[in-house]
């Protein structure tokens, strides 16, 4: 079921969705980045790092086909490709589910290496959805990664949450630990972004979020009701029909492989801020 | 009275068994010299008014009696009550150094233990002989940081001063023996002169500190004049008085 | 949605009776205790009952579900050797 060839020779990359505070959209970003890179052709698997509160499940729309989880996995009660949900609509697209009944405890810094080793030898791209918090789950899924996409809210509390883990993401990784590795590659990308609170001034502006957090732009999702929407189906926001999120999400999973997209506020582009923003975080 | 500034780490190397783990902890104590006799009123009250000034550098500190200068301070119950006033005090004494061996075993009846490891910081000379010096101590290495400090993260310099070449976040400490300066924004707290050097100062590119002390002697962002936020300042002591004025 | 100028009374999103749907049949099957726990346990057994009459290989075995409103399915796959001599 897993035979399907990887694009790239190289090992897969691992990529951790994190962000400290909750419910800033961490699950919704990772299912919708996942999803995009392999509408790509890339070979993607997204794993549920959140163990004992499963939810990606529910928003990729494979709830009802769980068999086995990263869980039993690390456990060795199942073998990995047991695991691996294939999606339905992409067929390069892969979940592995967390475990509803066990604890956190359950993870392993040993057993998520061993899985991760397996999976970037079959797939391109590993997509580590993060709980929220600093503690120890949230710690096991940045330690591996290669890139970190950290989800934050133009608001003081999210900003405040995403430079902490930031720090983190320098200080308490695999790269930050070994001597001449090149440190993790962190990038921000701002949800429920509302243009109409942020001109009212109750919102924080981009430009004053990357300011706080220096580190680059990957994209800026709009409040949308598609995003809403996708959860409640069970459908990644890019596999929905077209909405302004959708398109923010795929600009996010071109800037991921590399492409230069410009920046594109609430559907429409803005030519000077993706410099102005690019000037100020290089 | 002289009393040495109180912060603290950890160094963590886990001695596992089943059952427990031991891990060795390092931290700096606060060291506290009686002069004299057994302590007076007068002396819990020059105490009280050095607590005032800095209260949240000393909170729940541990606390060393150093006995050296207290020949008198020999009796298990005086020895006691120290450790009781103290501890209303929110100071807890665990420990002894330079005890004479009658102090000692009072000491170690009351439940203190000998503290014989350990360096005090220069702060243990009195500020009169510190001006008689004769030679200037040769430049400490500091610290240079060039990437972004960030909420939850603490720098120090243990000597020297603390250069920053980047922005300082909210939730971000920078703590340093010399002067801290900030060429990035500056929205943590920053703590010069931590052992206690008062002509150490702090400078910034933009102030939006939430804390600015200097030898144990703050400010926070509520007591800072509007027009100094967003500027470049630099704060220095003068007297008793934390300074914080534009620079340039 | 209008009708004569005037809001139809609100009614619930088909998209949020979606979300209730799902959330209904999950959490009656993970309240009603049939959480795919004893699968392992399921699979060893399986394995090993068939194992008395032919060899399999252990990664041979693969259990897929499907939970329903009205029914689950249990799909279980084992590949046996080729051919026997």
């Amino acid at each position: 079921m897993t035979s399907q060839l990887k694009k790239e020779d190289s090992v897969g990359k691992v990529i951790v969705i994190t962000s400290g505070k909750g419910g800033v959209g961490k699950t919704t970003s990772s299912a919708a980045i996942g999803a995009g890179l392999a509408k790509r052709g890339l070979k993607t698997v997204v794993i549920d790092f959140d163990v004992g509160l499963r939810n990606l499940d529910m928003i990729m729309g494979c709830e009802r086909r769980v068999v086995y989880d990263f869980i039993n996995v690390i456990q060795g009660e199942a073998k990995l490709k047991q695991a691996l949900i294939r999606d339905k609509r992409v067929d390069t697209l892969y979940v592995l589910p967390t475990s509803q009944t066990r604890d956190k405890d359950a993870l392993t810094q040993e057993g998520v290496e061993a899985v991760l080793n397996e999976l970037r030898e079959e797939f391109d791209y590993i997509i580590c959805d993060s709980p929220a918090g600093i503690e120890r789950g949230a710690q096991l899924a940045m330690y591996f990664a290669d890139e970190a996409v950290v989800v934050t809210n133009p608001e003081v509390s999210s900003v405040r949450d995403s430079d902490r883990v930031l720090g983190l993401l320098n200080s308490k990784t695999k790269r930050a630990a070994e001597e001449g590795a090149e440190p993790i590659k962190a990038q921000v990308l701002l949800t429920r972004y509302d243009k109409a609170r942020i001109e009212k001034g109750e919102m924080m502006t981009v430009e004053d979020v990357l300011e706080i957090l220096a580190v680059p732009l990957l994209g800026i999702v709009p409040e949308s009701p598609a995003v809403l929407k996708a959860s409640n189906v069970g459908v990644p926001v890019v596999l929905d029909e077209p909405s302004a999120a959708s398109q923010a999400y795929e600009d996010a999973v071109s800037r991921l492989i590399g492409e230069v997209v410009e920046m594109r506020v609430d559907g429409e582009r803005k030519p000077g801020l993706l410099r102005r923003l690019f000037g100020r975080s290089a | 009275m002289p009393i040495q500034d109180a912060d603290e780490r950890e160094a963590q190397a886990p001695a596992t068994s089943t059952s427990f783990q031991l891990r060795g902890k390092l931290f700096t104590a606060v060291t506290l010299l009686p002069e004299g006799g057994v302590p007076d009123a007068a002396f819990y009250a020059a105490l009280d008014e050095q607590l005032q000034k800095t209260p949240q550098f000393f909170n729940n500190a541990p606390v060393i009696l150093d006995l050296q200068s207290a020949p008198a301070l020999a009796r298990t119950e005086d020895l006691r009550r120290v450790v009781d006033l103290l501890r209303e005090r929110k100071l807890s004494a665990f420990g002894v150094q330079n005890a004479r061996p009658a102090q000692l075993a009072a000491a170690q009846e009351a439940g203190l233990i000998s503290v014989t490891t350990g360096n005090d910081t220069p702060l243990r000379v009195p500020r009169s002989e510190k001006k008689g010096a004769a030679k200037p101590p040769p430049p400490k290495p500091g610290k240079i940081i060039t990437t972004p400090v960030r909420s939850g993260q603490t720098i120090i310099a243990d000597q020297g001063d603390l250069v920053v070449l980047a922005p300082v976040s909210s939730g971000a400490e920078l703590v340093a023996a010399g002067n801290i300066h900030v060429y990035g924004r500056l929205r943590g707290r920053a703590m010069a002169g931590a052992y206690g050097d008062t002509r150490a100062r702090i400078f910034c590119g933009k102030l939006e500190a939430e804390l600015l002390a200097v030898a144990g002697l703050y400010r926070t962002s509520d007591s800072l004049e509007d027009a100094l936020l967003g500027q470049g300042v630099q704060a220095f002591l003068d007297g008793n008085k934390l300074c914080v004025e534009a620079l340039g | 949605m209008k009708r004569f100028g005037l809001p139809l009374w609100p009614r619930r999103s088909s998209s949020a009776q979606t979300a209730k749907n799902r959330l209904q049949i999950l959490l009656a099957h993970e309240r009603s205790g049939s959480t795919p726990d004893y699968l392992p346990q399921l699979q060893r057994e399986i394995l090993e009952v068939i194992r008395r009459h032919v060899t399999v290989d252990e990664e041979a075995i693969d259990i897929r579900m499907e939970q329903g409103k009205e029914l689950s399915s249990l799909e279980i796959n084992i590949e046996l050797p080729r051919s026997r001599p």
